[in-house]
This record gives C-alpha cells, structure tokens and sequence, in this order.
C-alpha cells in the first residue's frame, strides 16, 4: 500500500515539476489570509492529532518532509505527539499558498517545523515539511522562541508597499550576498537581524554559532551585512535552487525554501582585519541545508529574517520545481 | 583549475542499463566483459590513487560512469574526490569477477580526519562505469578500524565455500531475521561479531558506553538525536543477549521497521563474503520496543522517524554469518538509494 503511494507521488512530482508558476495559476479564488490561515490552523490541528482525514488534502495531494516524499500520515505523523506554543504563518492569497514555523513535541521531545501548503479550491494540494529535530541535544534550535516579532505583522502604509517582483529581487540579493561573501549585493537594513532555528545568530554575542568558528566567536555578535564581509560565510558553495514560494505585498513580506549546498573545500578563510582563521569541522565536510525562510522588506531594504532550516545529505535535490521568479 | 567531470546523462542511462541487466535471472544474464580478480583489485588502486590525487584521469572510467556518495548523485569532482587527503592502511576487498564487480570498506582521511568508505566498482573489462559509496562521517571507535579481523580476506578452504546464490541468501535471511525480530531463521557460525561503523555491537560488555560516546560526536548530519534517558516500563529481567542470533532474537532491533531495498550485491565465493547495500526504515512511532520476555526498552531514536543507508560486508564459513562489517549513514526518513 504505502510504496505503491510513494511511487505515486513521485510520478505526481514528476509531472508536478513543469507545471505552470503558482502566481500563474491564482490557486485560491475566494481565499484570502483568513481563509487560508484557517486551513494551515485546521491542518496543524489534524497533525497533533494524528489524523489526516481531518486535514481538508485534496485526493491527489503530494507531500514531502526534509525534501524526501513520504505518504500523508507517514513520517511526522507517525511520531508528532503535540504542538507547542510558538507559531507564526505568513499567506498569500494570489498563489494560493500558506506558510508556518511552528513549535511541536515528539514523544515530548521539542522539535521545529515548517510547513508550506498549497492550496486550491479550499483543498491542499501540496504538503512541504521541513523538520528540525533533537532540542536538548541539538545545541543549534529553540522551539519555543516567541512571541512572533511585532516587525513581521506590521502592515505598510500602501505608498511604501513594493511590487512582488522588487520584493523577491531584493530578498535575491541575499543569497548574492552570502555566496559572494559581499554585502553589498545586498540591502540591509541597519537594524537587520537574523533568528534561525529559535536562535537569533546576528547581534548576539552570547551564541557560538555552528558554522562560524571558535576563533571568531565574535560572529553572531555582529550585524546581517558585517557578518557576510568577514568571509566565514565563504564555506558555503551555492544556494540553488531559489524558490520563491510567497509573497505578502502589504507587509513586505518574502517566503521561500532554499537550498543550500557546502562542498567541503575549505579549511580556512582569511577574515579582513584578523587573518587565516581555521573553519571548524563541521563545515570542512560535503552537506546540504535545506533552509526555510522569511524576509521583511521595509525602506527595500531586508530588516528581519527568520528561518526553519534541517541539515541533509550532500547534493540532496529537492523534488519540488515551481517558484514565483 | 579543477575540470568538470559532469557525466550525469549518460550515467542514467548506464544505470537503466545496469539495471535492466540484474533483473534478468543469473543463467541468462549475458557475460560481462572480462574483469578478472587480479584486473579488479587494479581498479581498486586505480580509483583510490585517483581519488585522493583528486584526479579522475588516473583511473580507467568508462563514458558515463555513475557515482553516488551517500545516495546523492555527484561528478567524480565533490564528496570525497574533494575532500580526500590520504588512503588509510585499513582496507577489505570484496572480488566479483562473475559481475565484474568490487567491493571495498577503509578508512579514508578527509582533510586528514578519518573516515569509513564502503565502495560498490563495477568494471566491466576493466573500465569503472558505476561507483556506489557510503561514507560514514565522526568516527567515535577507531581501535577496531587500524587492521580487518585477519580471516575476513583469507580464501577458505574448498570444503567451506558455498555457491554465489546461497551467499545472497544468508545476507536476505539476516535481513529477514531483524524485520521479524527472529533470530532463528539466520545461518550464524557460533563465533559471529558484528562491527558497525568501527564499534563492535556483539559481545562487547561496553557496548552502551561506547555508543553513548559515539553519539556525542555526531556533528548534526540527518542523524537522529538521543532523547533524554525513558525510563523503560517493564525493565529487562535478565540481561540482553550479546550474540549475533539472541540479540536479534531478543526483539531489541524492534526499532527497524523494515529493511529495503536490498541491493547491489558484490559476491566472493573464494573468501565466501558477500556484501550489499541495504536500507534502514526506523518509522519513528515507538517509544517503547517490546521485548520477546514481556519486558519493555526505550527506542532508540524513538519518536524520529529516519532512514539509514547501510553497507554491509558479510564473512562466511560454509554459507553461515560468521564476521559482519556494517557501514552506514544516517539519511531524512524516506530516503531513495539514488539507483532507482
């Protein structure tokens, strides 16, 4: 039963991948935020519960979890024992989709998620998850990082409301910054900063971020641009692809998964101003990150960004193909 | 300047080719071109100077040969192309000529830390048109992983070789026995010790505290994370059995929901091993094994549902398990081999 349906969603993303960009598609007719708020809500209630016939999935449904796809009612389902507290979903009537970081337990045990829906004729077509698991023993989450940043609800005055596209060139710039360790590429704002997995890993000196390296612990003390010119960012190859999944005009907000890739090549990286620092052993290694985020776009500039992000095999494709760019 | 080895075209269809080929039954299956053992321990060097000289011209590669390192498709440029510093002394081979394949577990170092390889060759006349590796990252228990148990190469006598097939059908009934939790119906030689990953799990009395130390060093990956202590509801009475066949037996792999598929079989019926690659599923949905004497353990990893890629290496005497080397990674729950 259960392979014959993984086969089944294979074939259906198979097929899926070509299809027509969801901001083509205006998947949600007569579905607003609330309408689709509603869902992910009813959605993350059947998950605690364990039973998908309560979720509203469409017949063909195809989802995954950490880029791999499972059957609903397989994988999280099987081991979600309740949710937690945090929750923050972002929605975008025009394509139809709805997003959430969310805290839940395992077997009582704190992990972070992220779901993305895709919704069409009030049913759910499309299920992405991304899991982070272990709190307690994994030193990089927080599941309970609340409440959701006042800066992300805050609706724009109409007159500094961007166009979708300028939104998503500018969250671009982002990843052109990180993978050309320049943040000039980019548009900060001066008072950017970055929460990932629960963990604010910019303007906190207090978090010794994996990643980043004992001699220069000082890197989640400093800002979203400053830390991208240190050049300890540099371990990370290539993020592709870019999937722009959502986009919320009146508030500047950009959702997408992206997936980053980290080849393993360096050992160590010269910081302006300190010298050759040694890359700790974590990043000297092949490995993908599938990364979850979100961005706040105020002034076109990127003010706060917040990510859900698991670690995966290296060069782990993800079987998703659309996006909004 | 590095060059890119990127072959991935004509690498998918030398695997559907490959794969077309092991579905026809063995007495049908047209002969490979000749790779004999001398001409495939040649590949072996071949490609592990190579690799470490990061280099794929010093090694004899067929037009699109297909290479995986941890399931993921790579051009022989990445993984451990990239990152291998040096080849370590320990090594088993595993010679096929039949299907013209080799098999090979060592330790590699990777930026001078010491990894485990476990690499499926297949050359046919003598040219690499498939690599299939598994590479087990954070090492905990080296002191098993400097010199291979001495007979696991050694020929065995013409008395205690069996044919290819009953070796594959030893390797199955293993995997069999862990889905059933059934012991019994796997053919063991009474002195079985099993190695996974470079700690040894059978008759080891300090077995908990070397996978405790084990855990500590996993650096992130898909690994699963250890929950805090459970305490079990219905503690063992009498100790777990050590042994290949009573742990087993035992119900205490209760926490592998299945094993599939089971595949790429390398066979040696001269040194009688047989070695595969073999999928762990851990559906995550058990706190709780339930042990066949009614009391209970915590599962390990329990509440996470992952998959596992193993590589496993399997030293017969006459067609019974007597010395297994298992390699492995942790993968996301639902995991493909990346040969499909």
């Amino acid at each position: 039963m259960r392979s014959k349906w993984s086969l089944l969603a294979a074939a259906l993303l198979a097929c899926a991948g070509p299809a027509v960009p969801a901001a083509a598609q205006n998947a949600a007719p007569g579905c607003d935020q609330r309408c689709l708020t509603g869902i992910m809500e009813t959605y993350l209630d059947a998950l605690a519960r364990r039973a998908p016939a309560d979720a509203a999935l469409a017949a063909n449904v195809v989802a995954t979890e950490n880029e791999q796809p499972v059957a609903p009612g397989d994988g999280l389902w099987g081991t979600i024992t309740g949710l937690g507290s945090y929750r923050h979903i972002v929605s975008d009537p025009t394509a139809g989709s709805v997003a959430a970081f969310f805290a839940l337990k395992e077997q009582g045990t704190g992990a972070l998620a992220m779901v993305r829906l895709q919704v069409a004729d009030r049913r759910i077509t499309e299920v992405e998850t991304i899991v982070v698991r272990g709190e307690g023993t994994n030193r990089f989450l927080k599941s309970e990082y609340g409440p959701v940043k006042p800066v992300f609800e805050r609706v724009l005055p109409v007159a500094q409301r961007l166009s979708r596209d300028e939104l998503i060139r500018i969250t671009d710039g982002y990843f052109e910054a990180i993978e050309q360790s320049r943040s000039a590429a980019a548009k900060f704002h001066k008072d950017c900063n970055r929460t990932e997995n629960g963990i604010q890993t910019t303007n906190n000196p207090a978090f010794g971020m994996p990643g980043s390296n004992p001699n220069s612990s000082n890197t989640p003390g400093q800002g979203c641009a400053a830390q991208i010119d240190t050049g300890i960012f540099g371990y990370i190859t290539e993020i592709k692809p870019r999937r722009y999944l959502l986009v919320d005009e009146s508030r500047g907000l950009v959702f997408g998964v992206f997936m980053f890739r980290h080849e393993g090549r360096l050992t160590e990286v010269d910081v302006p101003g300190r010298g050759k620092v040694k890359m700790i052993r974590e990043a000297m290694r092949p490995f993908n990150v599938t990364v979850s985020e979100l961005f706040k776009i105020e002034d076109g500039q990127i003010r706060e960004i917040e990510a859900v992000m698991a670690e995966l095999p290296y060069r782990t494709r993800s079987p998703w193909k659309g996006t909004l760019r | 300047m590095r060059r890119k080895w990127s072959l991935k075209r004509a690498g998918w269809l030398a695997a559907m080719a490959a794969s077309l080929a092991v579905s026809l039954p063995a007495g049908a299956r047209p002969a490979a071109p000749g790779c004999d053992r001398a001409c495939l321990t040649g590949v072996v060097d071949a490609y592990l100077q190579a690799m470490v000289a990061h280099d794929p011209r010093r090694a004899p590669f067929a037009r699109g040969a297909k290479f995986t390192e941890n399931t993921s498709i790579l051009p022989f440029s990445e993984g451990l192309w990239l990152t291998a510093t040096a080849i370590d002394p320990y090594r088993i081979l595993v010679l096929d000529p039949e299907t013209a394949q080799a098999a090979y577990v060592g330790v590699v170092r990777e930026h001078g830390r010491e990894v485990l390889l476990a690499a499926r060759i297949k050359a046919p006349g003598g040219r690499i048109a498939e690599v299939e590796t598994v590479v087990a990252r954070d090492l905990a228990m080296m002191k098993n992983l400097r010199t291979p148990r001495a007979p696991i190469m050694a020929p065995l006598a013409p008395g205690e070789r069996v044919p290819r097939d009953r070796l594959i059908a030893a390797a199955n009934a293993y995997f069999d026995g862990i889905e059933q939790s059934n012991g019994r119906i796997i053919p063991f030689d009474k002195d079985c010790n099993r190695l996974k990953n470079g700690l040894q799990t059978t008759n080891n009395p300090d077995l908990m505290a070397e996978l405790a130390a084990a855990r500590a060093r996993q650096t992130g990956g898909s690994a699963p994370t250890p929950l805090p202590r459970v305490q079990a509801s219905a503690p063992p009475r009498a100790p777990m059995p050590r042994d290949c066949e009573g742990q087993i037996d035992s119900g205490a792999m209760g926490f592998i929901s299945k094993v599939t598929p089971r595949r790429g079989y390398v066979v040696d019926e001269v040194t009688g091993t047989v070695f595969g690659l073999f999928m762990f599923v851990h559906r995550g949905d058990a706190t709780d094994i339930r042990l066949k004497d009614g009391s209970t353990m915590p599962s390990p990893f329990g509440g996470q549902p992952w998959n596992m890629q193993m590589a496993e290496l399997f030293k017969t005497r006459r067609g019974r398990i007597w010395l297994v080397e298992a390699i492995g990674t942790p993968l996301p729950f639902g995991a493909r081999t990346g040969w499909e």
